[in-house]
């Protein structure tokens, strides 16, 4: 082959892989993760059965979370403020991991009706500010929850 | 968690790459005018 | 001839833009360096820490200003890659071509320090949500255009080939945009124009300086590789013959 055909070749096999990666990528995105989670209130509507993996998303319910005394099992309440869910874990939560913080489960419900997160990943608001700016804040009666 | 890893590794990856892309198209530049300047002396030797 | 004619003239001649660009670079350069210098030293030294992230949101003062980057190129290359097309300018398709490797670069800094971001606030490296994707898609872009340029051998149909793909990969850019908005990710949403506090005055100071710093890093990196594009299209030509017979 001369070397005009094969950089030829190689260029249009390239575009071929890149496209298609594109689209795999795209359709993946597009047949269940545009919507990246669930909100409570989505689940409660659509009935999600038992066993089947969603995303579950809102914000950890004050005063909700409770840890097992000598396992990393801990339990909380995602809710989105129309609807609440029980969650279990049995993992390391993520730092930003908080009361009033933002979180998205992925895990299945349990006959029992809890939500089993099999992971559990902390979102953040897009607001930034040093602690100090942040406690002013709240004092002055901004919520600083991180959603 | 420590974070200072991930800053580190960030502004690395960062470098590295931005250097990449700084030096490449100079690097190429030498190499073409020093193949240019190779057939120009070919040719001139040939008139 | 109108002015405006005469600068698309001059401008679109090659051995004009490579002497006047050559002088101009250095400069581009300089104010590069400098701005990176304050912008690094007000992130890394004066900045405060995020109340929330702690030290994490100084990767900001890197992602950001890359993402915003990774766009704003490809928003001018399907821009010029338009008017190349509809009036066949040369100088445009060069700089469309030029433009593609340094956005690949900055949106892969965008991907990678995301990633780095990622994994110890959210947990994740990665996650398949409508901004994470999008922004993956429009690294493909890049490589598409930079690939269906290197696949023909005829540089002027190579560029118009890569400029229409320019054009038609731009209906990812609002898809980017507007993703945070349009469905629920785990990325956060925009911190401009928002009802929250956005971002506090002392960590948008080294994000705006950054980002203005990248912005000169792409026009010294552009034109750097639109020279070298020029060279390279051209090496039978006298202005280049010349040059290379004036070089020691």
């Amino acid at each position: 082959m001369t070397p005009t055909r094969k950089r030829r070749l190689i260029g249009v096999l390239v575009i071929i892989i890149g496209v298609g990666a594109a689209s795999v990528v795209a359709m993946k995105a597009l047949n269940e993760n545009m919507l990246y989670f669930w909100s409570p209130s989505d689940v409660k509507e659509q009935s999600v059965p038992a066993g089947k993996r969603i995303r579950l998303g809102g914000l950890v319910a004050g005063g909700s979370v409770s840890r097992a005394p000598d396992s990393l099992e801990v339990s909380f309440i995602v809710t989105d403020g129309a609807a609440s869910i029980e969650t279990r874990f049995d993992g390391i939560l993520p730092d930003l991991f908080r009361e009033g913080q933002g979180v998205i489960a992925i895990g299945e419900f349990s006959r029992e009706g809890y939500f089993q997160a099999a992971e559990v990943l902390a979102k953040h608001d897009e607001n930034y500010m040093p602690p100090e700016v942040a406690d002013a804040l709240e004092k002055a009666g901004h919520t600083e929850s991180g959603q | 968690m420590s974070y200072t890893p991930f800053i580190l590794a960030s502004y690395l990856l960062g470098t590295v790459i931005l250097s990449w892309a700084a030096f490449a198209p100079v690097l190429k530049k030498r190499t073409l005018l020093r193949q240019l300047k190779a057939r120009q002396a070919r040719m001139d030797k040939s008139q | 001839m109108n002015p405006i004619m005469l600068f698309i003239h001059k401008t679109g001649s090659p051995p004009w833009f490579y002497q006047k660009t050559g002088y101009l670079i250095p400069w581009l350069w300089a104010i590069f360096l400098v701005l990176t210098a304050i912008g690094l030293y007000l992130g890394f030294v004066k900045a405060p820490v995020d109340y929330q992230q702690g030290t994490t949101v100084r990767i900001m003062y890197l992602h950001v200003p890359s993402a915003w980057m990774s766009m704003m190129i490809y928003g001018f290359m399907a821009i010029m890659g338009f008017i190349a097309l509809v009036w066949r300018i040369r100088m445009l398709e060069v700089l469309v071509i030029s433009s593609a490797p340094v956005g690949a670069a900055f949106t892969m800094i965008a991907l990678l320090t995301g990633s780095m971001w990622g994994r110890p606030m959210w947990g994740t490296f990665w996650v398949w949500d409508a901004r994470l994707t999008s922004e993956l898609v429009l690294l493909f872009l890049y490589f598409g255009v930079i690939a269906l340029y290197n696949a023909y051998d005829e540089p002027r149909k190579a560029a118009r080939a890569a400029s229409l793909l320019s054009i038609v990969g731009a209906f990812n850019l609002p898809i980017i945009y507007f993703s945070v908005e349009w469905w629920n990710t785990l990325h956060q949403g925009s911190s401009f124009g928002g009802d929250g506090p956005g971002i506090h005055p002392e960590m948008l100071w080294p994000l705006l300086i950054m980002a203005t710093a990248v912005k000169f890093f792409y026009g010294a990196n552009l034109l750097t590789r639109a020279r070298l594009t020029l060279l390279k299209q051209d090496h039978r030509k006298r202005w280049v013959q010349d040059l290379v017979s004036e070089e020691h």
